[in-house]
């Protein structure tokens, strides 16, 4: 895979080396990274691109993200060639070398690497760049086999044995193989409702896993849900807000991949995953406190009611989301603890579990 | 040019003469009371402007020399030498006022300056003087009376001082009007300062800009300087009355016969014949000397005035004779008192049958008082009688003389209602006295129900004298109008006390009343003594004092309500209350100062009305002080005319002149000082030199106290912008830093001379039209409006008469005020063609450029001169050139070069039409920064010129053009037309900066697409260097060239 890499930004560099010396314009080639330009197809469950591309041709007004696509290119050749891994920031850095090429803020680079990566359809990690932050927290019924740093025997991790603490999901997952009894993975948005369910030991009641994705689920922690949920062919459940962001950001990524990475959402999802709570009609069923939904949330809901392929698609979505404008308000997980603090793990979830047409796809 | 050349001859016969006083009239506005900084760009404008004018006026081309050296700190010479026709000796004391005044009001044509009007007063003006008289201004100044006024000191005591000038000035066309709550009045040219109180404090405030929130100085009193000389009786006699004194004469005559030999001989020493002198002996009381004879013997005999006087007591003529007093005494002041109030006098005057005065009045205690004071004074028995129809009763005597000596002491004979005015050598507070009791007497009133003294007279002159007499005892009145009838007011217990025990009733009834109303009466002061604006001092004094609010003495006036007045009583126990409080020997400023108001001699009174009028009467009035600054005219303290310039130009060196009228004669050299009694220039040296290497010119020399600056509005900047409206014009400037100057001539083309043209009918303001009527030389007054303006026709005329509703023959100099004003609404009805335009002279666009490319540094340039146009009936051009760019700062607002007739205008650019044209243009659609309605932002420099026979400036300071809007289009309109031409170069420029900014990027980037290349695919550096001549040279082949040119450009 890593010797593909090199090979395809060779190619890149000789195709508009030799085009510069014809005398013709050099362009570089990639998708458009947007949710207008991917598909959903319910049987494939993940976003998929469409052909849509965009064309950067060589001219003076694109003179310098040129350069500085092609630099960033031949850096990732270079640590790709050396075995080495670099992460984003430290790329960021390295571009402060190149002068007047170089990036102002992170951000400029993020959006070269991004442009970068899908031009070339692989993943950021193939390009020997990798991600700052974390992937997720897990506790719960599974054993984590991976492989010592050192001495490359495997090691194997329980993750029930972390106290009140969790494993952590590494950078890269693929190595990585389970054993597990647990019924289902219970995916939670929130690191305090995470810490609840941990504390009171709910994966033993329930007999499951719980991972904290703190926000939108990472790449890694993605990618490790779907090998869980597919090498053990267990469900897996999602525990949100209930708001647009929870709905169209949280859930939809976790569940069909995002826009921005379409090239690769094909690994980076989890298409078995389902939407346990909390959704629109339990803020009716459990009257729970609610916030009214700011402007931003309401141009998020129905910007996703227009856009949003997945949603699109899901009858069952677009009506919840609709009720949701509709009731113009949005309660948080941990709004439960409005009926006592312990009426999630007694009540609630044992509750949703159980009734399956309480689920949204 | 095919002029004629004129001579200096020539040219002074064309000279007005313009007095010394307007010169500093006009000068005094420019140069602010005390700028030294305005007094040096003042005095060498006014003679480059004459310099400039000169030269034209005889077609040479000018060049000017103007050096500035300093003599001392504050002091400077100056020097302008110019290549004119030079001056004539006749001519030099008009062109000194002249050379400074530069210009001639008179007639409507286009050259530098304009007319100048002042601060100053109607003639009718009441100014008391120091001796207690109060005098007309028009006496005082036209009398040069030398004589102390009152003038406010810096404490706010009433002090006297001594005048120093006094000025007598053409009127200008409106004066504005100023009434106070206490009655009193005034009329002022708008400019002319009177001392306020309002809101902000203490301030010499314009009189147009008085509002009604102000409120202005009277004085409380005066304190007189009385000569206690004692006024014979006999000097109120005509020359012509005959003395009856037998032995004095007889023994007169016999002195002179002694003196002279014979009879003849005394009748060749006087002028009188042998037997008027034999007659006078025998003893036939109709034959007896006049007052005129005996004079002349006393003096020749040098017999002393008291023994002529003390002899002269029994006077008359045609044998009838009177006794009278020797002198004025408290007596006779009450007759004229009581004659001035009830009086009656016959008119006219009949010598032979003697003339009635009469007093009426149905109070017997004082028509018995009238019987013994005639008796008394004049040994003459009146007789009462009644009136036929039971109107009253009165005492009537009939006396010629008396009739005369009261007419010569200012009250006339018949109906004395409007001519009433008693003669200021009477104006004396012990004579006043007596004076004011039997007018009181007679008139006045006391009301127990209001608690006041008030005195019914229908005469305004009278009325106001009074007032001001009632001033010397320190009673302060006021004057309320109802209907036709004046009646003048005394109120308040502290008045109405003073007025019981200076002057009083004999009266007994109303002495009684008098006393009643004292006593009833708990308020201290009138209305009008109520201290406007100290509730601001008082609370800061309270925050200082750190008093505890209970203690304070009156603790309502901490409340910063609107109420700003105070009670004297109130603000006075607050004062002391303070003075308590304090050290003493470092008093807080607002204690200073609210002690100040309380002692001082001016009371604080409201304006009631504050409004511009038409004035139609010739001449205005003014004095300058010797000591301070102000003088009280009609009991308000009004700012006095400045003399700064006049000091500063009279540093004690005489101003010198240099003058050459022809290349064959030699040259004349001048000393020139300045009369200050008469203000007139006075040519003190005049010398026959050589001035080699000079065909015709003059040069000026003159010592002044001023300052020197740089920046934005010195004497630098001054001729900088002349130098830009002047292109024909070399100007050689050696400024006081020894640093010279030079700004070259761009043109040998001198501008065209302008044309003089009559006003036209829409430009005219009524007090003009009313002087013009009185003066013109064309009787009827159809021929006056076909001569006397510019675009009248006969059918014109004849229209507006019809509308006017006139008689075309009627003469003009009879048509009334109101006639008047329907011919000026009639020419404003009526439609009449406009003015010729070519009495203006525009500098002309490509002059304009010229100018501008040689003093501005900048990168583009354009002008503009619009077609000319007409307001009020004034054709004028306008002239726009705007300058971009170069080392002009961009973060700036535009430097703005105003110019009225080729003068650069330096002061109230706020105030100016030309700003407002450019604040009123978008200036963001020609590519520069402008915030609202602002002066925009830009390397940017606006210049305006304004070329008419009548500029209208907003002020006589001639700092700012009035705000006309139809001056206002065509600036806008001219600037419009410029800034097009300015944003299509300025677009063009910034598309030219995009465009190198794009080509700097392939310089950058380039090479960063070879280097990724090289490394990707390992290439060697021949070929790395390929890649970027290869790219530079395809990329480069798709940009465009932008050309700045700026011909390409236009």
């Amino acid at each position: 895979m890593a010797k593909k890499v090199t090979d395809q930004i060779e190619e890149q560099a000789r195709n508009i080396y030799s085009k510069i010396l014809k005398h013709r314009k050099p362009k570089l080639k990639s998708p458009i990274r947007s949710l207008q330009n991917v598909s959903y197809d319910e049987k494939k469950g993940y976003f998929e691109l469409q052909g849509k591309t965009k064309e950067r041709t060589l001219t003076v007004n694109t003179v310098k993200t040129f350069a500085q696509t092609l630099r960033m290119m031949s850096l990732s050749k270079q640590v790709v060639d050396t075995n080495d891994i670099a992460t984003k920031r430290e790329v960021y850095y390295v571009s402060k070398n190149w002068e007047d090429a170089k990036f102002n803020e992170q951000p400029e680079s993020d959006t070269v690497m991004d442009d970068v990566e899908a031009m070339l359809m692989v993943n950021r990690e193939q390009l020997g760049f990798i991600p700052e932050e974390k992937g997720g927290e897990i506790a719960g019924e599974l054993i984590v086999i991976d492989k010592d740093p050192n001495s490359g025997e495997d090691i194997e991790i329980d993750c029930t044995k972390f106290g009140s603490g969790a494993y952590s999901i590494p950078i890269s997952v693929e190595q990585l193989k389970f054993k597990t009894k647990a019924k289902f993975v219970l995916v939670i948005e929130t690191a305090g409702m995470f810490q609840r369910l941990v504390k009171h030991g709910y994966y033993k009641t329930a007999n499951c896993i719980l991972i904290s994705m703190g926000g939108v689920p990472t790449r890694a922690c993605r990618r490790f849900i779907r090998r869980l949920s597919e090498s053990m062919k267990i469900p897996v459940f999602a525990f949100v807000d209930c708001d647009p962001y929870g709905v169209s950001s949280i859930y939809r990524t976790l569940k069909v991949g995002s826009g921005n990475a379409a090239h690769i959402n094909k690994y980076f999802c989890v298409p078995n995953a389902k939407f346990l709570g909390v959704t629109p009609e339990d803020i009716v069923k459990y009257k729970l406190p609610t916030h009214k939904l700011k402007d931003v949330d309401i141009k998020r809901a129905k910007d996703a009611l227009k856009n949003d392929p997945f949603i699109r698609s899901h009858k069952e979505w677009k009506r919840a989301i609709e009720q949701l404008i509709k009731m113009g308000v949005r309660a948080e997980q941990q709004a439960l603890a409005a009926w006592g603090l312990n009426y999630v793990i007694d009540k609630y979830l044992p509750e949703k579990l159980k009734n399956s047409k309480s689920w949204l796809p | 040019m095919a002029q004629t050349r004129l001579n200096a001859e020539d040219l002074a016969k064309e000279q007005r003469s313009i007095s010394i006083s307007e010169f500093f009239l006009k000068n005094k506005h420019l140069l602010g009371f005390d700028n030294p900084r305005k007094a040096l760009v003042t005095t060498i404008k006014e003679a480059v402007d004459n310099s400039l004018d000169a030269t034209e006026q005889i077609g040479v081309t000018p060049e000017i020399k103007i050096k500035v050296t300093p003599v001392s700190a504050k002091r400077f010479k100056i020097v302008v030498e110019d290549n004119g026709p030079g001056i004539v000796r006749e001519q030099i004391p008009k062109i000194f006022a002249k050379l400074l005044y530069g210009s001639k009001f008179d007639k409507l044509k286009s050259t530098r300056g304009q007319q100048g009007i002042g601060i100053c007063m109607t003639p009718d003006t009441l100014i008391p003087l120091g001796d207690g008289k109060v005098l007309p201004i028009k006496e005082i100044v036209e009398n040069n009376l030398d004589n102390d006024l009152f003038v406010l000191a810096p404490d706010l005591k009433l002090g006297l001082g001594r005048i120093d000038r006094f000025w007598k000035i053409p009127a200008p066309p409106e004066m504005v009007k100023i009434k106070t709550l206490g009655g009193n009045e005034i009329k002022l040219t708008p400019e002319n300062p009177v001392l306020v109180r309002n809101a902000e404090g203490f301030s010499w405030k314009e009189a147009k800009e008085i509002t009604k929130e102000d409120y202005i100085a009277i004085s409380r009193k005066l304190g007189t300087n009385i000569k206690e000389e004692k006024i014979p009786l006999v000097d109120l006699l005509n020359k012509d009355t005959r003395i009856d004194n037998k032995p004095f004469v007889d023994d007169l005559l016999l002195k002179l016969r002694d003196k002279y030999g014979t009879w003849k001989g005394v009748s060749e020493r006087f002028p009188i014949r042998v037997d008027q002198i034999k007659g006078w002996r025998k003893n036939n009381i109709r034959r007896r000397p006049k007052k005129r004879d005996i004079e002349l013997f006393t003096k020749d005999l040098e017999i002393s005035r008291k023994e002529f006087i003390d002899n002269c007591t029994r006077v008359g003529r045609l044998g009838n004779y009177i006794n009278i007093p020797k002198y004025v005494s408290p007596e006779f002041m009450r007759f004229l008192g009581l004659i001035s109030g009830d009086g009656h006098i016959q008119a006219p005057i009949k010598t032979r049958w003697g003339t009635n005065i009469s007093f009426w009045n149905n109070d017997d205690k004082l028509q018995n008082g009238f019987k013994n004071l005639v008796k008394k004074l004049f040994n003459i028995d009146s007789s009462l009688f009644y009136h036929s129809k039971g109107r009253g009763k009165m005492h009537q005597f009939s006396s010629s003389l008396v009739a005369e000596i009261l007419n010569n002491c200012g009250i006339p004979s018949g109906k004395k209602h409007d001519k009433f005015y008693l003669k200021e050598f009477l104006q004396r507070k012990d004579l006043l006295r007596p004076y004011l009791q039997a007018l009181y007497d007679c008139e006045g009133s006391v009301s127990l129900e209001r608690k006041t003294v008030s005195f019914m007279i229908r005469n305004k002159k009278m009325i106001k004298q009074i007032q001001l007499f009632l001033l010397q005892f320190g009673i302060i009145s006021r004057i309320n109008k109802a209907s036709s009838d004046l009646r003048i007011i005394i109120s308040s217990k502290k008045n109405v006390k003073k007025f019981r025990d200076e002057i009083g009733f004999t009266h007994s009834k109303r002495a009684n009343e008098l006393n009643v109303i004292v006593d009833a009466m708990k308020k201290e002061n009138s209305k009008i003594e109520k201290i406007p604006f100290v509730k601001k001092q008082i609370i800061k004094l309270k925050q200082q004092l750190s008093v505890p609010h209970k203690e304070w003495p009156s603790p309502h006036l901490l409340v910063d309500n609107k109420r700003h007045t105070i009670n004297f009583e109130t603000l006075q126990s607050t004062v002391n209350f303070c003075m308590g409080k304090v050290n003493l020997k470092r008093p807080p400023l607002e204690l200073q100062e609210l002690y100040c108001i309380l002692n001082s001699d001016v009371v604080w009174v409201e304006v009631t009305s504050s409004e511009i009028f038409q004035y139609n009467k010739k001449f205005v009035y003014d004095l300058t002080m010797k000591d301070g600054n102000n003088f009280l005219a009609n009991g308000i303290l009004v700012h006095n005319s400045a003399s700064s310039l006049y000091a500063q130009l009279t540093t004690g060196k005489p101003t010198k002149i240099t003058s050459k009228t022809s290349s064959r004669k030699k040259a004349h050299y001048f000393e020139l000082h300045i009369d200050t009694k008469n203000n007139e220039p006075e040519i003190i040296k005049d010398l026959e030199v050589d001035w080699p290497d000079k065909k015709t010119g003059t040069k000026i020399e003159i010592e002044l106290e001023a300052a020197y600056q740089k920046g934005q509005r010195s004497i630098d900047e001054y001729l900088k912008q002349t130098a830009i409206v002047n292109p024909h014009l070399y100007l050689i400037y050696r400024n006081p830093e020894k640093k010279t100057i030079h700004y070259p001539r761009v043109t040998n083309k001198l501008p065209k001379e302008a044309k003089e043209i009559k006003p036209h009918p829409y430009g005219i303001e009524l007090g003009i039209l009313i002087r013009m009527l009185k003066e013109s030389k064309h009787k009827k007054l159809k021929s006056f409006l076909m001569k006397e303006f510019c675009r009248v026709s006969s059918r014109v005329a004849d229209q507006i008469l019809e509308k006017a509703n006139l008689e075309p023959n009627a003469l003009s100099s009879r048509i009334a005020r109101q006639q008047a004003d329907n011919v000026l609404h009639a020419m404003r009805e009526t439609k009449i063609m406009s003015p010729p335009s070519d009495c203006v002279v525009p500098i002309t666009q490509k002059l304009v450029l010229k100018g501008l490319k040689k003093e501005v540094d900048a990168e583009f340039y354009e002008a503009i001169t619009r077609p000319p146009a007409v307001y009020r009936g004034y054709p004028f051009i306008i002239e726009a050139g705007i300058a971009y760019g170069g080392n002009l700062p961009a973060d700036q607002q535009v430097r703005v070069l105003r110019f009225a007739n080729r003068v650069p205008l330096q002061y109230q650019p706020g105030a100016c039409a030309v700003t407002k044209g450019i604040t009123s243009t978008n200036w963001r659609q020609y590519g520069l920064s402008q915030s609202g309605k602002n002066l925009p932002i830009g390397p940017v420099v606006i210049l305006l010129h304004i070329a008419s026979v009548w500029v209208p400036f907003t002020s006589e300071s001639k700092e700012a053009i009035a705000q006309y809007p139809e001056i206002i289009k065509e600036m806008r309109l001219a600037l419009q037309e410029c800034g097009r031409k300015l944003g299509k170069y300025i677009r063009k420029k910034k598309r030219a900066q995009v465009e190198a900014k794009h080509k700097s990027y392939i310089q950058k980037y380039l090479p960063h697409i070879a280097i990724g290349l090289k490394e990707i695919l390992t290439l060697k550096d021949t070929q790395e260097k390929r890649i970027i001549t290869t790219l530079k040279k395809d990329l480069e082949k798709t940009r465009p060239n932008i050309n700045l040119d700026v011909k390409d450009v236009k």
